[in-house]
């Protein structure tokens, strides 16, 4: 491939904080990341939401930044103070010009040092959580529905539990407990500051020793991977709303890339997104919607780059002038039996594999995108140094890889489905 | 700054998406202005970030764009910026053929646009499909009220280039319009808005547009309607395609990884490949609304609030100046007035937002959120009663630097990448704009004063005009919770820049 991507360089602190940093100089912007290594997962039971939530209260002060400072100077230098939260990790982005690139930095180890925040805030806060929760979830009945799948299908493991919280747990958070989550989890060694943009990596390691170097490192909770439950069988559920579209949402436990036996398992279930639902020419796409109209429209997902066992899913709605929910279901299912008989073309495979590689060269086109691959790969359990071997282990992974991986997950007792309609048609 | 253009019309599929990705929780949380009128000493930390004294009055440097432009033979407006350091291109095809121009049909041009990837001569849908997808290539569509458009994303390898160019120019030139995909897709329009029925942000939003445009072309929905979508026919998508897909009412924006030579000849296949005819006429400005509130009774567990205005089209000269006003009532994602007042001290919303659209002809001005039903009429008044305030009073001047910094400091993503830059290509040709519109709108906006921020929101838009949509349930209504003390920095004494 013509122009590959900058190598992506790499330090160490003492302390345990892992930076990365890829070049690319087109713009004077630079794109800073820090990934705490903590998130919904790593939640006890009846205290969903913690990570979120604390989240929401990192900027109230620290031994440096007054209440609110660190967002306004942020505002003011150009950068956009978001942050948000996954399964697994907690993440504060910024794009700033490249010759402020200090003062985030310095900022952002203010706060790991030192940020705290009153009872007040806190409340605010968490009033605004759960205005959050109702817009999100509660007002939108996909959403809903779709954490009410994710919580059968992953059974036992945290990761049956929602990044924004139940409401009962929100209501009972206090802020003891969420200044402990941060005592307990935000510590250099537990944090990866993943870099993007016009800046050298003599220049960057400077200013992060300068900032980063004298915070202490502490010793973490084990953590345990998230596993699927041990035994498992095919799992069903009806979720009625108002609003509601007719709908199937299909999942299967599988490995992410952190979990499965190999590389090549991993990439070949990574394949399957884009063989079976995405783009036009996708196997299901084509004879489901296009041909069969069974489906009014569909997705596929596979959160590969998980650091524990993870799902791949199928969203569907379905054509109630073509039959139920549940013979859409069945047809549905019926395909995945066939892919996992007989595999996929080659001209299939082909074409999965020239999207996926296409997409690797597109991401390129924007730093905070570059900057959360190297995140997402370290917070799922890899090392970022080995992303760029990708584009190699795709064009390695052959029919058979693709086959044998549809044989050994897209199965009857690793399903879970989630039949989706609306409140009325219960009644018919 | 961004190409702000009516909701985009998607086969639904959007909302489905968006769910799959939601997965992670933005923060989308205000900022805490450092408003110098209620200094919080006690609230000062001792210390304070060092590298502030580092920073220096320069502005941030911004790459530097060189626009070429040209028109082809057949008078598409063609703007190209090169860019080689990635191996790909983008291509953008913007034609003045939105739902703006359906007339009668409403819906005409959503449906023609959607069916342009549904078959050439001797390939159906899947085909296409395929002859992108096997190239790793990204064909996009979409209409909008002003705009429809048709993307290419490739790799520019001439392997991958030339195939996937070749397609594109049948697609959006010749397309077939076959029977049967009509009937799918208008299948699936028609299952979109049995739905719509039950989604409470839809029908607040078109009875916002129907309001506020009466008559107007804008007023409907883009994606038509259950009654006007089932009799459009093969015929009146071939008349719209051949009449408003035309060269001369094309814009062709291209970035990436090319030679001005091979731009030049992209863009002359493709603008050879166009049906030939004139640009389009845009539509009437449209006429005063009356203002005033409709509520929608609707059980949702929120009260959606939406207000309205008419604002301006895309070339009124007082656009920096309202942006930038925008920009700190409501326009930003943090430290606005709005989000300071109604979820900073308050607690009451998520988020809520204004923004201007400017359009062909005068767009919307709207501010949007969701609230607890029973909240929702004093949190209503509240947010008519910050807007009141703002446009008596204007913003302060400290609101003005602060905002004037922020936006030299984001203004360098607005060309950071390929796909910010062929967005602003596509704005600037179909809005007949300068090419150094965005450098002029930087500096017009470096410059503008207070009273000139203040008197270009009184201009456009005034407390008492306000078209007002409410969708939620009837209860009984509460009054609104104290306001807690904001946390307040002291002004920080960053250098002037």
């Amino acid at each position: 491939m013509p122009n590959p991507p900058s190598t992506l360089q790499h330090f160490t602190l003492a302390n345990g904080l892992r930076v990365y940093l890829r070049e690319d100089r087109r713009a004077p912007l630079v794109s800073i990341q820090l990934w705490y290594h903590v998130g919904a997962s790593y939640e006890p039971a009846g205290q969903s939401g913690l990570s979120h939530a604390l989240e929401h209260l990192m900027f109230e002060g620290s031994s440096k930044l007054a209440p609110g400072e660190y967002t306004s100077l942020m505002i003011l230098i150009g950068g956009e103070p978001n942050a948000f939260t996954t399964v697994d990790a907690t993440v504060y982005p910024l794009t700033v010009p490249s010759h402020r690139v200090e003062i985030p930095l310095e900022a952002m180890a203010d706060a790991m040092a030192s940020a705290s925040f009153e009872e007040a805030p806190f409340t605010r806060e968490r009033d605004i959580v759960l205005s959050e929760r109702r817009k999100n979830v509660d007002n939108n009945p996909l959403a809903s529905a779709i954490e009410a799948h994710e919580a059968l299908a992953h059974g036992s493991s945290p990761y049956a539990s929602p990044v924004i919280g139940h409401r009962a747990d929100l209501e009972q958070l206090t802020s003891a407990t969420t200044r402990s989550w941060k005592q307990t989890w935000y510590h250099p060694n537990n944090a990866t500051l993943a870099v993007a943009g016009s800046i050298g990596l003599e220049q960057l390691q400077a200013m992060v020793e300068r900032h980063f170097a004298d915070i202490a490192q502490a010793e973490l909770p084990a953590a345990a991977q998230p596993r699927q439950d041990a035994v498992l069988a095919k799992r069903t559920q009806t979720v009625s709303k108002p609003g509601l579209r007719d709908g199937v949402l299909m999942s299967f436990n599988v490995p992410s890339r952190a979990t499965a036996s190999s590389t090549e398992q991993a990439l070949a279930l990574s394949l399957l997104p884009d063989l079976l639902c995405d783009g036009y020419g996708a196997r299901l796409r084509r004879l489901l919607i296009n041909d069969e109209t069974i489906l009014l429209n569909m997705s596929c997902k596979y959160a590969s780059l998980s650091r524990g066992d993870t799902l791949f899913s199928i969203y569907a709605y379905t054509n109630p002038s073509k039959g139920s929910q549940q013979e859409a279901a069945e047809r549905l299912f019926a395909e995945l039996g066939k892919l996992a008989e007989t595999g996929p073309t080659q001209a299939e495979l082909e074409r999965a594999r020239a999207r996926l590689l296409a997409r690797q060269v597109f991401g390129r086109d924007n730093i905070a995108n570059q900057a959360a691959a190297i995140g997402e790969f370290a917070v799922g359990g890899l090392d970022p140094l080995l992303m760029d071997n990708d584009a190699q282990g795709l064009k390695a992974v052959t029919l058979e890889h693709v086959k044998e991986a549809a044989a050994q997950f897209l199965r009857e007792d690793l399903q879970t489905i989630t039949f989706l309609q609306t409140e009325e048609s219960r009644d018919d | 700054m961004s190409d702000r253009s009516a909701p985009r019309y998607t086969l639904f599929g959007l909302a489905l998406i968006a769910a799959v990705v939601g997965a992670a929780l933005l923060l989308a949380r205000p900022a805490q202005s450092d408003n110098a009128s209620k200094p919080a000493p006690a609230a000062r930390p001792a210390n304070s970030l060092q590298s502030l004294a580092e920073l220096d009055g320069k502005a941030p440097s911004r790459r530097q764009l060189n626009i070429q432009h040209w028109n082809t033979a057949e008078g598409a407006r063609v703007l190209f910026v090169e860019a080689r350091e990635l191996p790909m291109f983008d291509l953008r095809l913007t034609f003045a053929a939105g739902s703006s121009q359906d007339g009668a049909t409403q819906g005409l041009a959503t449906l023609t646009n959607a069916m342009l990837n549904e078959g050439v001569a001797g390939k159906d849908v899947t085909a296409i499909a395929e002859g992108f997808e096997g190239l790793g290539a990204d064909f996009g569509n979409g209409a909008y009220r002003d705009m429809a458009v048709a993307s290419l994303r490739s790799l520019s390898a001439t392997d991958k280039r030339e195939p996937a160019l070749k397609l594109f120019t049948e697609v959006v030139g010749q397309p077939t319009f076959p029977e049967d995909a009509l009937k799918r897709i208008k299948n699936q329009l028609l299952a979109g808005f049995e739905y719509e029925k039950q989604n409470p942000g839809k029908i607040g939003g078109k009875a916002l547009f129907a309001n506020l445009y009466g008559n107007h072309p804008y007023a409907h929905p883009s994606d038509g309607t259950a009654q006007s979508i089932p009799g459009i026919t093969l015929q009146q998508l071939r008349d719209f395609h051949g009449k408003a897909y035309t060269a001369g009412n094309a814009v062709i924006a291209l970035v990436g990884d090319l030679s001005r030579s091979e731009a030049e000849a992209i863009a002359a296949q493709v603008s050879a490949g166009l049906p030939k005819g004139p640009a389009l006429a845009k539509p009437a400005q449209p006429a005063e609304p009356k203002p005033g509130i409709t509520h929608i009774d609707f059980p949702t567990k929120q009260t959606h609030l939406m207000l309205a205005e008419l604002g301006i089209d895309r070339t009124d000269p007082d656009w920096p100046a309202l942006s930038l006003g925008n920009q700190i009532l409501g326009g930003g994602a943090f430290g606005t007035r709005l989000m300071s007042e109604v979820r900073e001290k308050r607690g009451l919303t998520y988020g809520v937002y204004s923004a201007f659209s400017p359009m062909q002809v005068r767009g919307p001005f709207m501010i949007n959120l969701q609230t607890r039903a029973e909240l929702s009429e004093a949190t209503l008044k509240l947010v008519q009663d910050i807007l009141t305030d703002y446009l008596k009073t204007g913003p302060s001047q400290q609101e003005l630097d602060d905002a004037k910094r922020e936006l030299a400091g984001s203004f360098p993503l607005s060309n950071a990448s390929n796909s910010s830059i062929v967005g602003q290509l596509g704005a600037i040709g179909f809005y007949n704009l300068p090419l150094t519109w965005i450098e002029d709108f930087m500096q017009q906006s470096q410059a503008l004063t207070v009273e000139q921020v203040k008197a270009a929101m009184n201009k456009h838009l005034a407390a008492d005009k306000l078209v007002i949509v409410t969708v939620g349930p009837k209860v009984a209504q509460q009054p609104l919770p104290a306001p807690t003390d904001k946390n307040t920095a002291q002004p920080l004494g960053v250098p002037e820049h």
